[in-house]
């Protein structure tokens, strides 16, 4: 199967004062279509910044330096600005992590919808695509959506406002979705409801789905591969079983033994040792180095490729080959 | 919302009754008018008939009872200098006043929003630095110097447009102004220009900082990976966001400039209150400056109303207490 969106050596720089912030180095991974690809990584680890990349939304001095993006037969970044306007919101539609700052507080709902059709259906009658909107509400679990549609975003809770903002990324049926986090500010127990309706959602329009998240419980149910990302670099990747069950690279070991769960009461939860490297200094060889207990001198100095394993893994480890 | 019209319209009586007795005792304490309406060579008798018809001998407090009391029947006395009723001759004057504020804020919003927004979008363009320089220009030239420069260079030098008094007026729904002829237009253009230089600076600030806060907001983002046009999400997304301060300070500014358009209006001979208030101020004409303070007063209170009003339609989330939403 063609992938619908393939990423290759991927690299986003932030030029600052303070020095370069390398927040994407490197990074390559594909998406099926209809497929659930989950991106996992701590927070600064460069995950949003790969989802902003994608649609071209990077903002000085953020620069994409090198790579390729490729969405179907189109090379993102040789397309015009215009082309790449009428793919965003259109067949790549992207749900933000903080619900509560996504819609503008001083528009109705119904015109935050409307328009994202508009914007890329010029010849819809207003009623038609007041129909769209309105069932699409309805689609994402919000009752008596008529009423809603004429609502202000102030006079919604959280959850319902990612709703919204899910139902607007559904809208104009895409290729992709990219969904930044988009349970983090959420309760619990909706969290679970949104993950529900998206997933099946996504099942019955085909639609790929890129999750991004710190939330490793979240993506092992719900995504079919996942990348793991650290200090702005893919270190792991594979099917997810692979990834959940027999983990190799280091800091995916340790992120999972980090996931709180019922049968390790009463024991110490495990952490990672150390802290994130500041991505102003990152060091010469791999970033994980001083946190990995399989750091040899070799990682001080050598930055690990990517190398792939028989079971179709790909790696960023410098001591997994010669333990296995 | 009627309910909260009417609160705040009782509120604004107690403001103008404790700032009538403010002004009324105030200007009681500077110099003595009798000076300025008799010879002092007058017969001293003579001094005493005056006097006593104005009531100056009588205690302050009292006095103040009668111009409440005739205060309350519409009538703010009468002008020392021109013998004649001090409202309709301050109210005559307004309409002038009140054109030359219209326009000048008229001009300070279509130049300020635009480059202020621009200044926003892109802080780093040389263009932006000289926009944002010539606004601090704006802010700390004194505003009679200014105006004198304008008369020079276009009235003197370039003699494209006169430079005093206020030209033909023209009739439009029943409303008398010299907007509405050319060559009023040609005469209110220079003093509105330098009345307008100061608020335009400092709604051209207000609108970068307002764009710079603005732009970086997540929704600012969401609205453009919806693919929205850029022209969309700058006047719909942006706009309308940066218009809730813009439009409490164009508020609050429009009663001031009114207020205080007394030097353009003095520079440029415009012949509107400022300039009748600062003759009253000469000749200590008590009747008209407590009137016009008044009228101000009551101005600037009902200003404060529409702006809270029209934040409540700017901005859901401001709910006017009362209302019935």
């Amino acid at each position: 199967m063609k992938p619908i969106l393939e990423v290759e050596n991927l690299k986003t720089y932030f030029f600052t004062k303070e020095g370069v912030v390398k927040a994407v180095d490197d990074i390559s991974f594909h998406i099926n279509p209809g497929e659930i690809v989950g991106l996992v990584g701590e927070s600064g680890s460069g995950k949003t910044i790969t989802g902003f990349s994608i649609l071209g939304l990077i903002d000085s001095p953020g620069k994409i330096v090198s790579g390729n993006i490729k969405f179907k037969d189109l090379d993102l970044q040789k397309i015009s600005a215009k082309q790449m306007q009428d793919i965003r919101g259109n067949r790549i539609a992207m749900i933000f992590q903080d619900p509560m700052m996504t819609l503008n507080p001083v528009l109705r709902i119904e015109t935050q919808m409307i328009e994202t059709i508009k914007a890329h259906n010029k010849t819809i009658s207003q009623q038609d695509a007041y129909n769209t909107c309105r069932d699409a509400l309805g689609l994402v679990g919000i009752s008596s959506p008529d009423e809603r549609m004429k609502a202000y975003p102030h006079q919604f809770s959280g959850g319902m406002r990612q709703r919204v903002s899910i139902a607007i990324a559904l809208l104009n049926k895409p290729d992709l979705i990219i969904a930044d986090e988009p349970t983090t500010a959420l309760d619990v127990t909706i969290q679970g409801q949104v993950i529900f309706e998206m997933q099946k959602l996504c099942k019955e329009s085909g639609t790929a789905l890129l999750w991004v998240t710190h939330d490793l419980a979240v993506v092992a149910g719900i995504t079919d591969r996942i990348s793991v990302m650290y200090a702005g670099r893919i270190i792991e990747q594979g099917t997810t079983d692979k990834i959940i069950n027999q983990p190799l690279h280091p800091y995916t070991q340790g992120l999972i033994k980090s996931v709180p769960s019922k049968n390790k009461k009463g024991e110490k939860l495990h952490q990672i040792d150390g802290m994130v490297p500041s991505m102003f200094s990152l060091p010469k060889g791999c970033a994980f180095e001083e946190r990995c207990y399989l750091r040899s001198e070799q990682c001080k100095q050598e930055q690990p490729l990517e190398t792939q394993y028989a079971d179709g893994r790909f790696l960023r480890c410098l001591n997994i080959g010669k333990q296995t | 919302m009627t309910v909260y019209i009417l609160q705040r319209t009782l509120q604004s009586f107690v403001v103008l009754f404790v700032m009538s007795l403010i002004v009324f005792c105030g200007v009681n304490l500077i110099g003595d008018p009798i000076y300025m309406m008799i010879s002092p060579e007058s017969e001293p008798a003579e001094i005493e008939r005056v006097i006593k018809e104005f009531g100056f001998d009588r205690p302050v407090l009292e006095q103040y009872w009668f111009f409440l009391k005739n205060v309350a029947s519409g009538d703010f006395g009468r002008s020392f200098v021109q013998g004649i009723p001090a409202l309709p001759l301050i109210l005559e004057r307004f309409p002038a006043t009140i054109e030359l504020a219209v326009f000048s804020l008229f001009i300070s919003l279509v130049i300020a929003l635009p480059l202020g927004v621009y200044a926003g979008l892109y802080p780093e363009r040389k263009s932006s630095k000289i926009i944002m320089s010539g606004s601090i220009l704006g802010f700390s030239m004194p505003t009679f110097w200014v105006g004198i420069m304008l008369i020079m260079l276009f009235a003197v030098k370039l003699d494209w447009l006169p430079s005093t008094g206020r030209g033909e007026l023209g009739t439009f729904l029943g409303i008398e102004s010299s907007l509405f002829t050319l060559n009023g237009l040609s005469h209110i253009f220079l003093p509105a220009l330098n009345l307008a230089l100061f608020k335009l600076s400092s709604v051209l600030r207000l609108t970068r900082a307002g764009t710079r806060e603005v732009i970086l907001q997540d929704y600012i983002k969401f609205a453009r990976a919806k693919g929205l046009s850029h022209s969309r999400v700058i006047n719909v997304h942006l706009l309308k966001n940066i218009l809730i301060p813009v439009v409490t300070v164009i508020g609050l500014e429009f009663g001031s400039l009114v207020a205080f358009s007394t030097v353009t209006e003095t520079v440029f001979a415009w012949p509107g209150a400022g300039k009748l208030i600062i003759d009253s101020v000469y000749n200590l004409d008590r009747p008209v400056i407590v009137a016009y303070l008044i009228i101000i007063v009551a101005f600037f209170v009902f200003l404060n109303l529409i702006v809270d009003i029209l934040y409540s339609f700017l901005d859901p989330r401001v709910r006017i207490k009362g209302s019935s939403e």
